[in-house]
């Protein structure tokens, strides 16, 4: 695939303007608040919009669509779920959080607890939950790049990476607002207006794609699956599945194992696989429900007249406890979904990126009319992934055939309008939706930059390094951690092609559900929450969640044999045990350890629920 | 609104916090009510929640559309019946026992507002 010109206008062009929007809000930043917090002087308006767009990332943008299109209903879950996790924090943590008057969560911790431990563990947390969520938007900004230019993965990653850590280092936290605001408003138009252009033209709405799409496979009744129309190259960059969805021939490239299986039957549900060898050049006959499993790397021909591979069967697709929830068997697909939506729920509350940005409001009323603006901003998002899923399963199978699913967003576009014969509006709109993502890559990424800058300037330099630094060596502090930070996520970054940006991306929100959601929940109401309470359960529950997605990665990977399938679901989702864990052992370790309840605990929960009128705040940031 | 309260009194914060919390903690719960039946209902009344709607399934509908202006309203209910709490809450206490506000961060114009 050669480059295409008018999506990469479409790209230069967004990065152009996130520039130059950036080198101009320069001249607004100019102090120490400015940097961090915006100078607090954010309307509701412009700090929701900034929220949104810092939110909406790769996995909204292009990860839950493809989703859609390759598992169907259950990944529903995601679009409501990432939407919903601001109403818990609306509910229990905006206000509080705001009136408590501190920057960051580790001057939560320490303030609401007057212990320097604390705010080390915070520091710790933090920066660990945004490195996991950053190497995400770094895989799609890669991915999306090679696909436009037939660029090297690399560059991608290293054009984001470079650009944002500069607008980063130049506008700090205000110049990041105003890109973050507007860009949500690109992402918006970019989901919305080409879906609707699509179902215009191929005269059919939301709801006829999903009948039909459910309808795909299905024996008897049912629309076939598209066939392979010519000899098609497939590669695995990372290890990968070939499921014929019926008789097909393949032509292995290049000399390869793979692990065959053969199709399940009802006395067999589960058939063990065999290792086999391939030669180059060897063709092989596959029968339809048969499964190879090839390794990273390997590269076979799809034979012309073969069925697409890997498309679930129309009924899965459409109803839930489909292939995504009922991967562990259909006994735990109720458990995995309980799961996953407390992940998500709780996760939201739990990104440093996003509570930081709580701070940037005047005062507490203005945090939940604020929150309350994300949650319809999100909402109108959120409805839209799931329609281009639907479209995607319907005209661009050939998607499925090596797993490319994620790329729904972008090729579809040009996909539908070639076929219907206006090659250069589907360009157009290919380039609409890549700049949306691109757009997705960035504000994620910056603004967990400068959630990472700050926890590197402002909590390590600034409170336990050298707690009598200028503001003027802090803003510098601030720029030095940007870059280190900025280079270190480009690193990141290039290491994590092989893996899936949802995987990624549901790490860091089980991480963040079972450390931070319990640290602010139980901290802004749990009067006799005590330092020791909130440190075992940040702890066991981070703990229980790192050693889970490490686990489950490694059974990914092939390197520990897959466990019990009660075992595999608990551990690749976590949340369900996780958060319970986190928030009995804070709740227990408490009670047992009463008599380290600050002795001003009072004031400290009048500080956190007292409206502002009262007189009782004190930030922590000032001039 | 009988007495007032002392700003720092214990009565005061536990009376505040206790109103903001019943308050939070019942919408919590019809929240958590919508999004926990739904897998329910999907397992045990599949009939119910497979059938065909609008083109799509009922289940399909709720999940891809019906749950946003759910989650609209809720937060937007919250955030009325908060704020009037608030708004109350200022009456309740002893104008006597505030901060006096002629030195202290409390009393300072935010940062950056200046701009």
């Amino acid at each position: 695939m050669g480059v295409e010109i008018i999506p990469l206008l479409f790209v230069v062009g967004i990065v152009l303007v996130t520039i130059v929007m950036g080198v101009w809000a320069t001249r607004l930043s100019r102090t120490t608040s400015d940097f961090y917090v915006a100078g607090r002087g954010v309307n509701a308006l412009w700090n929701s919009s900034a929220i949104s767009g810092e939110y909406l990332s790769a996995a909204s943008f292009m990860g839950i669509a493809g989703m859609i299109m390759k598992f169907g209903y259950d990944v529903l879950w995601y679009a409501v779920g990432y939407a919903a996790g601001y109403v818990f924090l609306l509910l229990f943590i905006a206000g509080p959080l705001r009136r408590f008057g501190a920057y960051t969560i580790p001057d939560f911790a320490e303030g609401r607890f007057d212990s320097k431990g604390m705010r080390k563990m915070a520091v710790v947390f933090a920066l660990t939950i945004s490195f996991f969520y950053m190497m995400p938007q770094m895989k799609g900004a890669g991915i999306t790049l090679a696909q436009l230019l037939g660029s090297p993965y690399w560059l991608g990653v290293v054009v984001v990476g470079v650009v944002i850590t500069l607008n980063v280092i130049l506008g700090g936290m205000k110049g990041v607002t105003l890109v973050q605001a507007m860009q949500y408003w690109v992402k918006q138009f970019a989901i919305m207006v080409p879906i609707f252009i699509l179902f215009t033209v191929t005269g059919a709405g939301y709801g006829a794609n999903v009948k039909d799409a459910g309808k795909l496979g299905v024996k008897d009744t049912g629309t076939p699956i598209a066939k392979i129309a010519v000899d098609t190259s497939t590669k695995y960059p990372m290890a990968g599945e070939l499921k014929f969805t019926s008789a097909g021939q393949i032509v292995v490239t290049k000399a390869t194992t793979a692990k065959l299986s053969a199709a399940p039957t009802v006395d067999a549900p589960k058939p063990v696989p065999a290792v086999i060898a391939l030669a180059a050049g060897q063709t092989f006959d596959g029968t339809a429900g048969q499964k190879l499993v090839f390794p990273q790397g390997a590269e076979v021909t799809l034979k012309a007249g073969m069925t697409i591979p890997n498309v679930p069967a129309g009924n899965k697709w459409l109803h839930p406890f489909g292939p995504f929830t009922a991967k562990y068997g259909d006994d735990y697909s109720l458990l995995y979904t309980y799961s996953l939506v407390i992940a998500l729920l709780c996760g939201t509350a739990g990104l440093p990126h996003i509570l930081v940005r709580f701070y940037t409001n005047p005062d507490g009323r203005e945090a939940k009319k604020t929150t309350l603006m994300v949650i319809g901003f999100l909402s109108l998002f959120y409805v839209f992934p799931a329609m281009w899923g639907a479209l995607g399963r319907n005209f661009i199978p050939s998607l499925y055939a090596n797993g490319a699913t994620d790329l729904v967003t972008i090729r579809l576009p040009e996909q539908i309008m070639t076929a219907f014969g206006h090659p250069i509006v589907g360009q157009i709109l290919t380039g609409i939706t890549s700049a949306g993502a691109f757009a997705a890559f960035m504000t994620t990424f910056s603004g967990l930059l400068v959630s990472v800058s700050g926890g590197f300037a402002h909590d390590i330099y600034g409170r336990i390094l050298r707690p009598s630094a200028s503001p003027e060596s802090r803003l510098l502090a601030f720029k030095i951690a940007a870059a280190f930070g900025g280079a270190v996520a480009i690193c990141l970054g290039l290491l994590v092609e092989n893996f899936d940006i949802n995987m990624l991306v549901g790490w860091a929100f089980a991480i963040g559900a079972s450390t931070y959601f319990p640290l602010l929940l139980l901290g802004a109401w749990f009067r006799n929450l005590t330092k020791a309470g909130a440190a075992a359960g940040m702890i066991g529950g981070g703990a229980g969640a790192i050693g889970s997605v490490v686990f489950s990665m490694l059974v990914d990977k092939g390197i520990v044999a897959a466990p019990a399938p009660l075992i595999g679901a608990l551990t690749s989702q976590p949340a369900i045990w996780t958060v319970p864990l986190a928030l009995c052992l804070m709740y227990f370790v408490s009670k047992a350890t009463k008599s380290m309840v600050p002795a001003d605990a009072d004031f400290k929960m009048l500080k956190l629920h007292a409206p502002e009128q009262l007189g009782l705040r004190a930030d922590y940031i000032k001039d | 609104m009988a007495r007032k309260m002392d700003l720092m009194s214990r009565e005061f914060v536990t009376t505040l916090m206790r109103r903001q919390f019943v308050l939070s903690a019942s919408i919590a719960a019809v929240f958590v009510s919508i999004i926990a039946i739904v897998p329910l209902l999907n397992r045990y009344l599949p009939d119910v929640m497979n059938a065909e709607f609008l083109g799509m399934t009922v289940s399909w509908f709720f999940l891809g559309f019906a749950i946003f202006p759910i989650l609209i309203t809720l937060a937007w209910v919250f955030v009325q019946r908060s704020n009037a709490f608030e708004d109350e809450a200022l009456g309740m206490v002893d104008p006597s026992t505030l901060p006096k506000h002629d030195d202290g961060p409390a009393a300072t114009v935010p940062a950056g507002l200046g701009h």
